[in-house]
């Protein structure tokens, strides 16, 4: 990890730095430290990695619970573990890495801009670049809870790093809003702490989580999960001194008469996840309304030629190996993009989201490399059904299909030679 | 009429209205309204319909009602102030108060102000739509539209010379069809007697170049231009720079639970930390100023709170440019508040507010879900209908929601005079919307009031200006670099929405009125106030409270008193 001089004439004129690179990588959690790894094993020069935080990482540091990296690495690891094995690749590598480090702009033709105490304000001219920012919370503001606004209502991501990060509890007593997973694994531990989970209530009628998370969280600990129920207030003028949760109805509208009262001195929020794509926007790069990510290529490409995603940045996975995966393929294809490898080829169909089928993603095919498909389904179907995809007459039969279980799959290239129209995937009961 | 007379008319015309039997008497224009009323609602009725007479002066309200929450003095704390004293105490450290510390810190004065919070401005400045109003749609006549009309001429010198961000973004009314086209001459009228330059009805091409994308059924417009936006926050922190600069002295966490008064005049007050020794005494205590009234032994107006809700979107959603307002939401308004509108601020954050409600609680900042819907749906369509090709307004881009309360007197206008029964003492009362619009020319009548009493003579050090800190994200390149290479601090973003730096931050916590909580920081800095209100920087900011003011982070605030983040250490910490 060196780092390049200033040219002094720019120092003097307190331009800030200018570097040249092949690839820029923005974010280094598992996505952006794949591919990084990646794109510098297939054959990318100058591979630049830009993270704010200090250390590499990303949000894996705080998560120092296991189950990652079980398909990639056929190991269970925690969270700091699975980023130990990565941050050992990188470390072979030539890829440079620049910690403390906030980019504040990417521009269309891959110049990104950033910012760290040593050097400054600088620039990255690169002949590709890797968004992989990430996501971030969902926070009160943008989902309408009433009440007042005291101490001790945070997000459960936030919850996280000051336990596990900093060592500090955020309440003793405590109500979750939303079973995504960080709020599920947070139930669990805060628990293990000393904390009284009073419940998770989610509005939905089912759960956000993983499965694994609801059992090894949730049942395992005797924390009552309610479905159909959400916060309608919260009290209290200094610290959080209770809430009050409703049952609510088919339009997720609070049923009148159904208000109780919970004390608690802490409110947590597990209400979902946004990818992070202020930068993309900056860039010109075209988002997608279903996933809140960059319209994606199989190649990971975004709208903007050179410009690649991968990670949660470009819509939110439900496992680290997932991420690993796009991570890898950006990497891989932001090397031969810089390559000159990229020929001018048949074209691009879209792939879109049928019946049944909330977000699938990528969202274009551009027959340059293999399609794996993440589908994440509309709604619970706890029957036998076949997903298909249009119009390759591909089916596949699954015995449910959850929202909260994204499904992944490969499609065989060679199927997709001759398709010319839209490939569409839907979820059908069977 | 005499004052029985009056009474009974009043009494008359309250039983008509609401039904309700409540005891009136006047004397010397004060009515006051005793008794029992079957709601709030009512008894708030029952001390406007005393107010709309006019020979009332003011109405004192006691009439008892379910639900009503009697103000309740905080505990003395400590005696450490025992001992001081100054020529005045300024009670409340709102807009008015810090504004008129400006104005008095002009004289050779020792000046004092005591705010009961952690931090300034938090009441009703803190809460409100830092909008700079033309005085166009307050009541002719009144002191508040005076002062109003007074004040907003005033802003461009005073923002200059506390170096707060201020611009005149304007008011553009507009036409959505022809028969409203007939009532914009009116509002042109209007705008020139308000002292707006060169008012007149802009055609399309007009309207274009000020405001672009507007419903192709939108012909005609009139721009008022004295309409401004103001960055509040700074603006609070500014006036208080200012006027330690000038040797004024700040207590926080210090509440006045006592006035003496000694053969008439103000002898001192006392506070939750001890009691101050002073001549003139300036209430300006904002939704307490009737409390602080009575316990000077001058009750002669009441408050009721009445709170306004706005909500907020996404720096990314910025549909307009002015003050946006059609013909049928200016006719929502409904009869004591202005209504509210669609209004941007200085930092880019659309806002839709604020709504209209008396409460019981003066303290209630509570919002409700009622209170977002209800804006949402009033203004949402209007802006939709005036911009059709911008982005449709969407609820998931709303990143938060706050509530305030306005202190309402029943009379709806601001007080500004000398108490008629105690000398020295000076009530700044019942300053409501607009009064953040009208704060330099309150403070003025204030400082008036007093020079003709006392007769200082001049400060001649007075110092007008004040300079803000640097703001990374205000700066260009070249000023960054020179920034970061002075203090590496400012190389470090802390804040990743608004991007505020660790500079920024720790030259808050050691700036002149340093108050060590995590929402005093988004005040002066704006981290933690974006799309993802402070999930990110929180923690970072309670590291770097911990640090430079020394106290262990389980006693960092979110907002002072005892709004503790955290509650305890895990059982094995890592690290
Ligand atoms: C709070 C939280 C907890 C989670 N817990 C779990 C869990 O327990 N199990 C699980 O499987 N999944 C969890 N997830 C999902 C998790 O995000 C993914 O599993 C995975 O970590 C995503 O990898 P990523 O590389 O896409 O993003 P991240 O790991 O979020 O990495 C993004 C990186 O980009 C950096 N970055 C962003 N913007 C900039 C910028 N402008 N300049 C410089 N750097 C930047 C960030 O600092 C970060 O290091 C969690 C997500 C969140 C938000
Ligand atoms: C929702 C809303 C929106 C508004 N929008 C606008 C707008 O866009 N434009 C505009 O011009 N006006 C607006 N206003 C009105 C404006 O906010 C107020 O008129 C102005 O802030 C009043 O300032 P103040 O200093 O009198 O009161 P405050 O800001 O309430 O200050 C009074 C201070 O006195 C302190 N205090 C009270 N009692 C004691 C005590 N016993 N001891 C010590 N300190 C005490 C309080 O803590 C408080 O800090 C709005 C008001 C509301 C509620």
């Amino acid at each position: 990890m060196v780092r390049q001089a200033h040219h002094e004439r720019d120092y003097i004129l307190n331009l800030g730095m200018r570097m040249q690179a092949d690839v820029t990588v923005i974010g280094s959690g598992p996505a952006g430290l794949v591919a990084a790894i990646e794109a510098s094993r297939s054959g990318a020069k100058d591979v630049i990695l830009l993270e704010r935080e200090e250390e590499l990482g990303g949000i894996l540091k705080q998560c120092i619970h296991n189950g990652f990296g079980l398909e990639q690495f056929k190991k269970d690891y925690t969270g700091p573990e699975y980023a130990e094995r990565l941050i050992d690749e990188i470390r072979k590598t030539e890829v440079r890495c620049f910690l403390n480090t906030m980019v504040t702009g990417v521009s269309a033709n891959r110049t990104v801009t950033a910012v760290n105490s040593e050097d400054g304000v600088f620039q990255v001219e690169a002949k590709s670049v890797v968004l992989a920012m990430g996501c971030r919370e969902r926070a009160r503001g943008s989902i309408n809870i009433p009440g007042t606004r005291p101490a001790g209502v945070l997000t459960a991501g936030t919850a996280q790093r000051l336990v596990n990060i900093e060592g500090f509890l955020p309440g003793k007593e405590v109500v979750i809003l939303g079973s995504g997973d960080i709020g599920l694994i947070m139930a669990r531990r805060l628990t293990l702490e000393g904390a009284r989970v009073r419940g998770v209530y989610e509005i939905m009628n089912y759960p956000g989580g993983l499965k694994r998370n609801i059992v090894q969280c949730l049942n395992d600990f005797n924390i009552p999960l309610y479905l159909s129920h959400t916060v309608t207030e919260i009290q209290g003028r200094e610290r959080v001194e209770g809430v009050v949760v409703s049952q609510v109805d088919e339009k997720m509208q609070p049923i009148q008469g159904s208000e109780k009262f919970l004390q608690c001195d802490t409110l947590l929020l597990s209400v979902g996840l946004i990818p992070e794509n202020e930068l993309s926007k900056g860039a010109g790069v075209e988002l997608s309304r279903a996933t809140n990510g960059p319209v994606t290529a199989e190649t990971m490409e975004t709208s903007v030629p050179g410009i690649f995603s991968c990670g949660n940045v470009s819509t939110v996975f439900d496992l680290v190996d997932y991420v690993a995966q796009t991570g890898m393929s950006a990497g891989r294809n932001a090397a031969r993009f810089v390559a000159g490898d990229w020929k001018e080829n048949g074209g691009s169909v879209e792939v879109l989201a049928g019946e049944n089928v909330r977000v699938v993603f990528p969202q274009r095919y551009c027959f340059r490399d293999e399609l794996t498909l993440y589908v994440r389904p509309a709604k619970p179907i706890e029957k036998p059904v076949t997903l298909s995809i249009a119009p390759i007459e591909m089916n596949i039969k699954r015995l449910y299909a959850r929202p909260n279980e994204m499904i992944r799959l490969k499609v065989d290239r060679k199927k997709l030679e001759k398709v010319t129209e839209p490939i569409q995937v839907s979820i059908k009961e069977r | 009429m005499d004052n029985e007379k009056l009474a009974q008319t009043i009494q008359g015309e309250i039983v008509q209205a609401t039904g309700e039997k409540v005891a009136v008497s006047v004397r010397d224009g004060i009515a006051e309204l005793t008794g029992q009323a079957g709601s709030l609602q009512n008894a708030v009725d029952a001390g406007h319909i005393a107010a709309g007479l006019e020979q009332v002066r003011q109405v004192v309200n006691d009439v008892d009602y379910p639900g009503k929450m009697p103000v309740v003095l905080p505990p003395k704390i400590s005696d450490e102030l025992t001992g001081k004293e100054f020529d005045v105490v300024i009670v409340g450290g709102g807009v008015i108060g810090l504004a008129i510390t400006r104005e008095l810190s002009r004289f050779d004065l020792r000046i004092a102000l005591i705010e009961r919070h952690h931090d300034l401005g938090m009441d009703q400045t803190a809460h409100c739509n830092a909008m700079i109003h033309p005085a166009l749609l307050t009541e002719r006549g009144t002191l508040k539209w005076e002062m109003n009309y007074k004040g907003n001429a005033m802003w461009d010198e005073v923002a200059g010379q506390l170096d707060v961000d201020f611009k005149r973004i304007g008011t553009l009314v507009v036409a959505e069809n022809s028969d409203e086209e007939l009532f914009l001459p009116g509002v042109v009228d209007l705008a020139k007697s308000q002292n707006d330059p060169e008012p007149k009805v802009l055609d399309r091409a007009g309207l274009d170049r000020i405001e672009p994308g507007l419903a192709p059924n939108i012909k005609k417009g009139v721009l008022v231009w004295n309409t401004g936006v103001i960055g509040v926050f700074e603006l609070i922190i500014a006036y208080a720079e200012n006027a330690l600069i000038n040797g004024v002295k700040f207590f926080l966490n210090t509440s006045a639970t006592g006035v003496q008064v000694e053969d008439g005049s103000i002898r001192a007050v006392e506070t939750t930390r001890g009691t101050i020794k002073t001549r003139i005494l300036v209430n300006a205590a904002g939704l307490y100023s009737d409390k602080i009234a009575e316990l000077a032994g001058d009750r002669f107006f009441s408050l009721h709170p009445r709170k306004g809700e706005t909500i907020i979107f996404d720096k990314s959603y910025q549909p307009v440019r002015t003050v946006l307002a059609t013909f049928s939401m200016v006719g929502e308004r409904s009869a004591y508040s202005k209504g509210g509108g669609i209004i941007p601020t200085v930092d880019g954050n659309l806002q839709f507010g604020p709504t209209a409600e008396e409460v019981f609680d003066r303290g209630d900042v509570a919002t409700t879900s009622v209170a977002r819907e209800t804006l949402f749906s009033r203004f949402a369509p209007s802006l939709q209908r005036a911009k059709p090709h911008y982005t449709k307004p969407d609820r998931g881009t709303i990143i938060t929601q706050f509530a305030g309360c306005r202190a309402a007197t029943y009379k709806e206008d601001f007080i500004i005079e000398p108490s008629k029964k105690v000398r020295g003492l000076v009530h700044v009362a019942g300053i409501q919307s607009p009064g953040l619009a009208a704060a330099p020319a309150v403070a003025e009548r204030a400082k008036e009031i007093i020079v003709e009493d006392r007769h200082p003579a001049e400060n001649m050090k007075f110092e007008p200006r004040r300079v803000r800190s640097k703001h990374f994200s205000e700066l260009d390149q070249r000023e960054r670099m020179e920034l970061i290479r002075s203090n590496p601090l400012y190389g470090h973003i802390v804040c990743r929405c608004e991007h505020v730096s660790e500079g920024e931050i720790v030259t808050a916590l050691h700036g002149g009125i340093a108050a060590y909580s995590v929402d005093a920081i988004k005040r002066r800095t704006r981290a933690g106030a974006g799309r993802c209100q402070g999930g990110f920087c929180m923690p970072r900011v309670l590291d770097i409270i911990s640090r430079e003011s020394n106290i262990d982070k389980q006693l960092a605030t979110k907002n002072g008193g005892k709004s503790f983040i955290l509650r305890g250490k895990v059982k094995q910490v890592k690290k």
